[in-house]
């Protein structure tokens, strides 16, 4: 009989605004030292699936209409909280997506690791304590002995996902269900964190449920898989079944929208003889000064080198993909492009003029010639603004024409980036991600500029809409002969999108070269660690593949 | 300058009928107070008191002065319908013309805490580095000051001003108004469409007055409705002292203190002033925690 | 840490030298004199008493011979009690106020905290409007409303309570300490429910409740720490508001402690008492501050080692 068995689940939402019918009959079970994977975007119902089995939904709004989940005989649905807590965290214990905001910061990680421990069972607290730092060891904390006494701030995002894990698993569970346990980390230590998983599960042979929105990350992981639609279970199956005998369209639609090939062959760059490059960075430097930034801050003469010394060069029309992860110091650099913020030395020149020693009116007319798209698309536009106020603002700025020309052009942006002309005069909040990322794109384009700075405009949008939003971006460069920079942290992303990559680790850029050089024949051990790090969304190559890891010396 | 342009101009581009009109985050807030009863009550007995305030001159049969001492105190009649006090005078009169100099110290001192606060905080916030630092610092030096203990002086040296009552209580508030306004200007010049307002050359004034400002305006509008029952406190509290406006001009605090004199013979002397000074705190409150509710965008989400 | 505080110390300075000098200033700059008041007096003799008090002086010199006396520990004598030295002035008042407002602290702490606590547990529900609604009620009656109708109806009506007085007779310190702790337990209450909602909304309690913790081990181990702070912080302010709150209830219930004492040095223009009031609340305020800032930086461990910390 099954570890867990899950059956007709349906879960409803009683909001302001009418009922959200978040899950519909889901079905699963779960096999003792099985991997279960549920994939869905955001508002599938996979986290409200697996929150109720837990009591972990907020009710109301949340109510579960029908379903049974049968754990050990018991209905995991219709238990008394006291009941369900003796389960919680004992027998089934969870890891949650944020490790930054999951861990108490006002309590000492002995303190927490601990609780499961003296919560669940009677036992001394030097004994949870000796248990706490063997589980420190077992997910490969360095020096648990005297870790353990630290608080959370004291660990970078990878060590505190492990703290989690080592939390969940303490109590020796039969379930540990991960919500997205990787998603807030760089790939690198994403790569790791599942290795952890995959390790542990082996050695305990406990049963996991694995949620995440990334086909690549459950190819390496899962034994079988749902994949779910809107609260509804779209496909079941076995993991090879699901990737290689893929049968609804959804599923479909989700393993076409990772980008896992080159770059179309119609929009590839082709240089003409002898061209001059457009834009040029020489010896950039970007410096901050360190402050604690707490109530003791003072001055330090030390300071953040996020550029250090990068150089590079673009043709007109020309897409260059800068990938690393977060800290390295690429958005820094798109921000010194912008003039947002000021350079240390160095020089950047667009179309022949020094960016860097342009000031007042040279710089406003200038500002035409370099557009930036940003990360958030909720948070780059502003929330009082109509489409056309926004739009029209950005036009107006530059040249002043008459209310009818603006309306125009108003209009055709709209049109450029999919947006119907009816929707003029909404506001942000009322369009979906996506919608308002094409929002932002129209306004950088609006003043037909010559590069275009692309911050992580895809990172914060579901997959099957990053695929149009990549589309729309890589047509409109083509139309307009832009030369883009397209910042990422993603790697197929890159590949997809850019003719030239550069890799970029602690302010300095480490390879740089045509992408398909970079991807098939990368030079710099960091370049091979990233890309061994990226998972793919095919279980026989996630399976067998082996990473490449790196110490920080190494590179340095 | 682009503001509601679509009028002759949009028909020749697009089909005007065919445009879907847009809900503003203004519009959403409103629907979502209407939904609030408890700050839609609070509204309307605001509006209700400051119609009455006006009119007061106009439509009271008896002054607030005029004193009856044949007449004495009354309970509750027809023709004093809360009574008189014990000098004959009607006490609802004298309700009423109190309001008229509680509720515009209320709002005259906030209107000087506003100003004041706004033009600092957002001077402080928009400069940023030493004239933030250093205008913050005076700002948190000024706090530490025992500021109710000063006004006290200020009445006991200067007499019972009202002018500079509401000048004292403003020049006191306004420091608060200031820390908040200055968190929002800081909080807001970090987002992304601050960033992409200067990328596209938008002059620093501009971002100023289409960008940062209007996102400011949620908070300063809650901030304010809830900065007006604390002055009008403060008042009622140095009136109640004898502190406040001079005899024979009323205000709710001083009718307050003159009730607790006679409280064991005329109970309604003190319950009716107390009961209407309470009831303006609490809708000023309500309507203040409604409109926190409505304008914050946290709320909007769920 | 002793860094932090040593800084907010000398920060305490100039503005105490600031309150010093605004007072000094206010009182000389106002027309009259103490001693105008008594009209029975010959010019003469309030030459006499003046050249005593060094009131002939101009007012600079005034000023520092105040701030000599001062650094001394000699607030000077009181001008209208006379034969009692400030010092002893505050001496007999102080202890009475400290223990009025220790009382209103506590009942404010007590029923301000369970009752936002337990708000906060339940939003939205019942369980969240009375105890709010009740707070609600506690701010819009201010202490000059909530005094004199609680005596109306315990004291007067009912006459459970004595009407007025502080230690005279059993049971009357019961109203004024109800009266002042009130107000405050209102802005407790309001401040831990939204404290507290702002940390149950986190992360981390969700984690707390997947480990299978009881509702009350999520609530004392994990939500209070984070949840008071916003308490903790208005600390300093409430301490200071308390002293206000203390000249009204002082005045309404005849307790002779320093708010009373306060009140009336200013109505009689007794410069020396109210110099001598004015820098003591300051300095108590102050010190009030600081404290709560110390507990605030304490309570964060994120906050408490920054300074050792480094990115």
């Amino acid at each position: 009989m099954a570890l867990l068995t899950v059956k007709d689940l349906h879960i409803h939402f009683h909001t302001r605004n009418g009922i959200v019918k978040a899950v519909n009959g889901v079905e699963f079970s779960l096999e003792k030292g099985e991997t279960l994977g549920i994939v869905g975007e955001s508002g599938s119902g996979k986290t409200v699936c697996c929150y109720s089995l837990l009591g972990l939904l907020p009710t109301p709004p949340a109510r579960i209409e029908s379903g049974s989940a049968m754990f050990e005989g018991n209905d995991l649905l219709n238990m008394s909280e006291q009941d369900l807590r003796k389960i919680r965290g004992n027998r089934i214990a969870m890891i949650f997506q944020d490790p930054m905001t999951s861990l108490n910061p006002f309590m000492k990680l002995g303190e927490q690791l601990t609780e499961p421990l003296t919560t669940h069972n009677d036992i001394s607290k030097q004994e949870a304590r000796k248990r706490a730092i063997a589980a420190m060891q077992e997910v490969g904390i360095p020096e648990p002995e005297r870790r353990i006494d630290c608080y959370p701030h004291e660990f970078s995002g990878g060590m505190r996902q492990r703290v989690m894990i080592a939390m969940a698993l303490v109590t020796e569970p039969d379930i540990l269900i991960a919500d997205e346990p990787t998603t807030a980390l760089d790939v690198t230590i994403q790569a790791q964190i599942l290795d952890l998983i995959k390790k542990l599960q082996r050695e305990r042979s406990i049963s996991v449920i694995f949620i995440s929105h990334d086909l690549g990350v459950i190819a390496g992981c899962a034994d079988k898989i749902i994949v779910m639609h809107e609260g509804n279970i779209v496909e079941s199956g076995t993991t090879d079944e699901i990737y290689y005998q893929t049968k609804h369209d959804y599923t479909k639609k989700l393993l076409n929208a990772i980008p896992s090939s080159a770059k179309p062959e119609s929009a590839v760059f082709h240089a003409e003889e002898g061209s001059e490059p457009i834009f040029k960075i020489d010896g950039l430097l970007t410096h901050f000064p360190i402050s604690d930034g707490g109530v003791f801050s003072g001055k330090t003469d030390e300071c953040c080198k996020a550029v250090d010394d990068v150089s590079l060069q673009l043709l007109e029309g020309e897409t260059l993909g800068l990938v690393g992860e977060s800290g390295c110091g690429k958005s820094t650099m798109a921000k010194s492009i912008m003039r947002l913020v000021d350079i240390t030395a160095g020089s950047i020149t667009l179309n022949g003029k020094d960016l860097t020693r342009l000031e007042g009116e040279e710089l406003k007319t200038a500002r035409a010639e370099f557009q930036m798209v940003f990360q958030d698309p909720y948070a780059s536009l502003n929330p009082r603004m109509t489409v056309y106020d926004l739009l029209a603002e950005a036009i107006y700025v530059q040249k002043n024409c008459s209310k009818d020309e603006l309306l125009k052009q108003v209009v055709s942006l709209m049109d450029d980036v999919g947006l119907p002309a009816k929707a003029i005069r909404k506001y942000p909040h009322e369009f979906s991600g996506g919608q308002r990322q094409r929002i932002a794109i129209a306004r950088a384009l609006a003043l037909k500029p010559r590069l275009l700075i692309a911050d992580e405009p895809v990172s914060a949008l579901d997959v099957t809409i990053q695929a149009q939003i990549l589309d729309l971006l890589l047509e409109l460069v083509k139309k307009y002969q832009i030369t883009m920079i397209f910042i990422s942290h993603d790697l197929s992303v890159v590949r997809y999108l850019t003719d030239r990559t550069a890799v970029m680790y602690g302010g300095k850029i480490v390879e740089y070269g045509n992408t398909e050089d970079v991807f098939n024949n990368p030079q710099h051990l960091y370049t091979k660690s990233l890309l061994s790090a990226i998972p793919i969304a095919d279980p026989n190559k996630e399976r067998t593949r082996q990473r490449v890891a790196y110490t920080a010396d190494q590179i340095a | 300058m682009t503001q509601s342009s679509e009028t002759t101009a949009e028909q020749s581009i697009i089909d005007l009928d065919s445009v879907e009109s847009g809900t503003s985050l203004w519009e959403d807030a409103w629907n979502r107070l209407q939904q609030n009863k408890l700050a839609m009550f609070g509204l309307y007995v605001v509006s209700f008191m400051i119609i009455i305030a006006l009119l007061t001159p106009w439509i009271t049969p008896y002054s607030y002065f005029e004193q009856d001492l044949d007449l004495g105190a009354t309970a509750p009649s027809a023709a004093h319908w809360l009574g008189t006090d014990t000098l004959g005078r009607d006490l609802l009169t004298r309700i009423m013309y109190g309001s008229r100099i509680s509720l515009m110290v209320g709002f005259l001192a906030t209107a000087v805490a506003l100003s004041i606060g706004v033009l600092w905080g957002t001077v402080s916030g928009y400069f940023g580095g030493r004239v933030d630092a250093f205008m913050m610092r005076t700002v948190d030096i000024l706090y530490a000051l025992p500021f109710t203990i000063f006004i006290i002086l200020l009445m006991v040296v200067f007499g019972r001003n009202i002018l500079l009552l509401f000048m004292a209580i403003g020049a006191v508030e306004w420091l608060t108004m200031a820390r908040i306004v200055r968190g929002q200007v800081l909080s807001i010049r970090q987002q992304e469409y601050i960033d992409a307002a200067i990328t596209m050359g938008l002059p620093k004034r501009q971002i100023m007055l289409r960008h940062v400002i209007p996102n400011t305006l949620g908070t300063i509008i809650i901030y304010v409705t809830l900065t007006i029952p604390n002055v009008i406190l403060l008042e009622s509290f140095l009136s109640f002292l004898g502190l406040g406006v001079q005899p024979p001009q009323s205000s709710w605090g001083l009718l307050i203190s003159y009730g607790v004199e006679t409280m064991e013979e005329y109970p309604w002397l003190l319950i009716f002033p107390a009961v209407v000074l309470s009831v303006t705190l609490f809708s000023l409150n309500f309507l203040g925690d409604g409109l926190r509710d409505a304008l914050d965008p946290k709320a909007s989400r769920d | 840490m002793i860094k932090f505080i040593f800084i907010r110390l000398l920060q305490a300075i100039p503005v105490l030298l600031i309150v010093m000098t605004i007072t000094f200033v206010l009182i000389h700059a106002a027309p009259g004199g103490p001693f105008s008041a008594e009209r029975a007096v010959p010019p003469e003799v309030i030459e006499a008493l003046n050249a005593q008090y060094n009131l002939d002086d101009p007012v600079h010199v005034q000023f520092f011979i105040y701030l000599n006396n001062v650094l001394h520990g000699d607030f000077g004598p009181s001008f209208k009690y006379t034969g009692r030295s400030v010092t002893e002035v505050i001496a007999a008042g102080m202890p009475i106020t400290f223990e009025l407002g220790l009382y209103a602290m506590l009942i404010a702490l007590i029923l301000g905290i369970s009752a936002g606590v337990i708000a906060s547990l339940k939003p939205n529900t019942m369980q969240d409007y009375v105890p709010m609604s009740l707070a609600m009620t506690g701010i819009c009656l201010p202490t000059f409303v909530m005094g004199p109708l609680m005596v109306l109806v315990f004291a007067i009506w009912l006459d459970w309570l004595p009407v007025s007085g502080w230690g005279y007779i059993p049971g009357d310190k019961i109203l004024p300490s109800l009266t002042l702790g009130f107000a405050y337990a209102a802005y407790i209450a309001r401040l831990s429910r939204g404290g507290m909602l702002e940390i149950l909304s986190q992360d981390f309690i969700r984690t707390a409740r997947a480990k299978g913790l009881s509702t009350a081990a999520i609530v004392f181990r994990h939500a209070l720490r984070g949840g008071m702070q916003p308490v903790v912080s208005f600390m300093g302010p409430a301490l200071a508001g308390l002293l206000s709150g203390s000249f009204v209830v002082e005045t309404i219930f005849q307790i002779p402690g320093m708010g009373r004492y306060f009140v009336q040095a200013a109505f009689n223009r007794d410069y020396t008492l109210i110099l001598g009031t004015t820098i003591f609340f300051a300095t108590l305020i102050i010190i009030f501050n600081l404290l709560a800032d110390i507990v605030t930086v304490w309570l964060n461990p994120r906050l408490r080692d920054s300074s050792n910390s480094s990115n």
